[in-house]
């Protein structure tokens, strides 16, 4: 038995009651299969990177259960028959620490992108630290 | 006469041992305007945090968290 983290997108046309009752079909699959639920975590309506069957919307949540790879291959097996299930991905839990500020608010030092080739319409000028190509 | 500068992995010093991949305001500071993951050599990322950003950026883009390529303009 192992802890499996399951986030997957819901369409976002579907009702209130539409919602839970996926999520709850979800959930009593686990149970059904031999899983515990740890957590369900629902992230909410979050717009896509890219259209998914010409949506740009999608309701997101996360499960966080403890089963055998059996539940896991139940879990997805419904995921995949379901029409209102856009993704799904399944990996195993990681503890994951608090977002830290320092990341994000450090500046990095402009400068130009030498010696290789690189696409038109990307620059690593807010990135490039300004080191000259000194290898890895 | 070439800047040796000190090279600083922002997740060590932040002592960060996962990274995750539903957090789309980190990853897309490791991302290209194009969508293209960045060099460690730019980023500045230790060999073992480049690998689980790369892993948690592929996850963030199956899940459409981070697109794949950004849409050009013609």
């Amino acid at each position: 038995m192992s802890v499996y983290d399951c986030t997957f997108i819901l369409n976002s046309q579907l009702d209130e009651t539409g919602l839970e009752g996926q999520i709850a079909a979800a959930k009593d699959l686990v149970q059904r299969h031999g899983g515990k639920i740890v957590s369900d975590n629902r992230i909410g309506l979050r717009r896509l990177a890219y259209e998914i069957q010409k949506m740009t919307q999608g309701y997101y949540v996360s499960l966080v259960f403890d089963g055998t790879g059996e539940t896991v291959s139940e879990l997805e097996r419904s995921f995949r028959m379901n029409e209102a299930c856009l993704r799904f991905l399944t990996c195993l839990y990681q503890e994951f620490s608090p977002r830290d500020e320092k990341i994000l608010g450090r500046p990095m030092r402009s400068g130009g992108y030498r010696g290789r080739r690189f696409d038109r319409g990307d620059s690593f000028e807010r990135h490039d630290s300004g080191w000259n190509s000194e290898g890895e | 006469m070439e800047r040796k500068r000190k090279r600083h992995c922002r997740f060590c010093e932040n002592k960060i041992t996962n990274i995750d991949y539903r957090d789309e305001r980190l990853l897309r500071r490791f991302v290209t305007e194009r969508g293209k993951i960045i060099p460690r050599r730019i980023s500045g990322s230790c060999a073992h945090h480049q690998r689980m950003l790369t892993t948690a950026i592929k996850r963030a883009r199956h899940l459409a968290i981070v697109p794949y390529t950004a849409e050009t303009f013609k």
